[in-house]
């Protein structure tokens, strides 16, 4: 065979790709929309406040700990991306594991959440959830798993109430809100340089505008950190994963978890944008919560840390910053490879983190 | 070359097969709508849409959306506001074109580094490469330059200002629509903001009496039953706001 020229091989090339094309129109025009599930894995509603939910996870594997460990994720994207299908399922993982597991599911707020503040998160609803949890189990303590800005509402709540908690374990949660300017990698803290660069103004009026912070609006800002990616999603990547139609669901599930993106409860977003990224009050210790001061060396329950190292929206240096303020003497850090999402839902961290969450979790049962 | 290797072969076949499945849909349009609707490909269009712009276009569209929310196209009697709007969509389109220089400025910085890595690497390494390792590698040069410049203080500064002009205009179109609502006798967006406010501070105070009365009065039994309707809200029924919020 003679050596393929280079108008032979772009012609190949581009016939590869229209074939390909024409696979993704087809296969595409026959996926239905309930075909794509997210947040699958079985649970039983046992508590609704306003539109806060509280489920608890049917168990998938024998107890092996005891401790019920309540997950939350922030306001920002929603619980699902922990559950994204059966087999890069954080959830799943972790049941499997044996946990009792419940979670704290926000719901879709809109402007009726607008009023609703920091406060009420942790001192209200997930009070309410963790009291619920203790009388439905009998234990007088819980574990505290937050993700992300859930993470941070775990904190306050673990230094407000720290009899109510035995360990708090944090994954991709900022603390250090200005850390970012210790992390070298141009590439991460994008979303805190951001919000530093508009004035509290800006953030009171956006807010008052809109209700709160539109969904689609922090879509574009997260855009924004991985430029070509969101460049070349949908007429590169779809194309390449349409020949195998795992990767096309696992793109497609990705889709739905990012498309389904709430507004931002208004008042809330204002300590979240301004007392928290602007002002970095929670490491100041001027972070007030009902009335009261969140102290991070309050917290007296053994804490783990784990963060992503190439975690591009959360700079590790954010989340590494406990370690210098929380009180109590048991803290551990975890860092693992992957980016903020990528720490729940890669392939390769499929059971890692669980395993190794479950298993300081049992030391400390 | 043998015939079946020949890549013009395949791509008549591909044009052939692209051919087929137009004229079988087209076969079908009356359960092409019906298909369309029920499949993942509306969904997947959207998505696609949102980001239809070239990186650093999309906080621009994405704001410039938001706040064309509402059409105004009826309202015709409202001089000063409409004035008023209109000025503010006018700030809004000279902010934009500000931005959208500075947003588009890292691409021609990336043209000119992707010429010369290319012109820089050997003969025969380039000619191996195919379309995707280009396509790669300008992907990699312009991810880089576009993170850059969106770090700058010319583009945090041109993004700020396109936000609060975009912000404005909304705030003037809410104005113009409060206006209309008023005359017709509808709620505006303020009444509606009074009432959740409202309503969230009675919540608040409601269970900060709760918590004062004491766990007895207010939790309900630990077996007592859930359901997945949305209850009323009342304060005699304390399991229809979760229970114990004390």
């Amino acid at each position: 065979m003679s050596k393929e020229g280079p108008v032979e091989r772009a012609t190949r090339e581009f016939s590869e790709f229209s074939v390909k094309m024409l696979k993704a129109a087809r296969l595409l025009s026959e996926i239905k929309d309930e075909d794509v599930e997210i947040g699958a894995t079985p649970k039983k509603l046992v508590m609704r406040r306003d539109k806060v939910e509280l489920f608890r996870y049917e168990p998938l594997a024998p107890r092996q700990t005891e401790t019920p460990v309540i997950l939350a994720y922030g306001l920002i994207g929603r619980y699902t991306m922990a559950d994204l299908q059966p087999d890069r399922s954080f959830v799943r993982s972790l049941l499997s594991r044996g946990l009792d597991l419940w979670l704290v599911d926000w719901g879709q707020p809109t402007r009726v959440e607008r009023w609703l503040t920091i406060d009420d998160y942790v001192d209200d609803y997930i009070h309410a959830a963790v009291e619920r949890v203790c009388r439905e189990t009998g234990h007088d303590k819980v574990t505290l798993l937050g993700i992300c800005e859930g993470g941070v509402f775990m904190t306050c709540y673990a230094a407000l109430h720290p009899d109510k908690v035995k360990n708090l374990v944090l994954t991709i949660t900022p603390i250090d809100f200005h850390a970012d300017r210790d992390d070298l990698d141009m590439h991460h803290g994008f979303l805190n340089v951001w919000t530093r660069s508009l004035d509290s103004t800006d953030v009171d009026k956006l807010v008052d505008v809109y209700g709160g912070l539109p969904g689609e609006f922090m879509s574009s800002v997260f855009s924004l950190m991985t430029p070509m990616r969101s460049l070349t999603k949908y007429n590169l990547d779809l194309i390449d994963v349409v020949d195998d139609q795992a990767k096309l669901m696992n793109f497609l599930r990705m889709e739905k978890w990012l498309a389904d993106r709430p507004a931002h409860p208004g008042e809330a977003a204002k300590q979240w944008l301004k007392d928290l990224y602007q002002n970095n009050k929670l490491v100041k210790g001027e972070f007030v919560l009902s009335g009261r001061k969140v102290d991070l060396a309050s917290i007296s329950a053994s804490v783990l840390n784990v963060y992503a190292l190439n975690d591009h929206i959360i700079p590790p240096t954010c989340s590494q910053a406990l370690r210098g303020h929380v009180g109590s003497k048991d803290y551990s850090e975890i860092p693992l490879p992957g980016g903020h999402v990528g720490l729940f839902v890669s392939s390769k961290s499929q059971g890692v983190l669980s395993k190794d969450i479950s298993a300081w979790l049992a030391a400390r049962d | 070359m043998s015939e079946g290797n020949n890549p013009l072969d395949a791509l008549t076949q591909t044009v052939a097969q692209w051919s087929e499945f137009w004229r079988s849909a087209a076969g079908s349009s009356d359960a092409m709508g019906e298909a369309w609707s029920k499949s993942v490909l509306p969904f997947v269009f959207a998505r696609a849409a949102e980001t239809r712009s070239g990186p650093g276009n999309e906080l621009a569209d994405a704001i410039e959306r938001m706040a064309q929310g509402p059409r105004l196209a009826d309202v015709v009697d409202f001089d000063r506001k409409l004035l008023s709007a209109f000025s503010a969509w006018r700030e809004m389109q000279k902010k934009l074109a500000a931005y959208n220089v500075i947003a588009g400025r890292p691409w021609m910085r990336a043209a000119e580094l992707y010429r010369s890595t290319v012109s820089s690497a050997p003969g025969e390494a380039a000619e191996e490469e195919g379309w995707r390792d280009r396509l790669g590698a300008w992907n990699t040069v312009a991810n880089n330059e576009l993170i850059s410049n969106q770090r700058s203080e010319d583009f945090l500064a041109a993004q700020k200002e396109l936000l609060q002009a975009a912000t404005e205009f909304r705030a003037r179109q809410t104005e113009i629509n409060e206006t209309i609502a008023k005359i017709v006798g509808l709620p505006t967006q303020r009444d509606f903001d009074d009432v959740t406010r409202q309503l969230t501070e009675l919540r608040r105070e409601l269970r900060a009496l709760s918590r004062h009365v004491g766990p007895a009065a207010a939790a309900p039994p630990a077996s007592g039953p859930v359901t997945a309707e949305r209850p009323q809200a009342s304060a005699a029924h304390p399991e229809t706001n979760g229970g114990d919020g004390q």
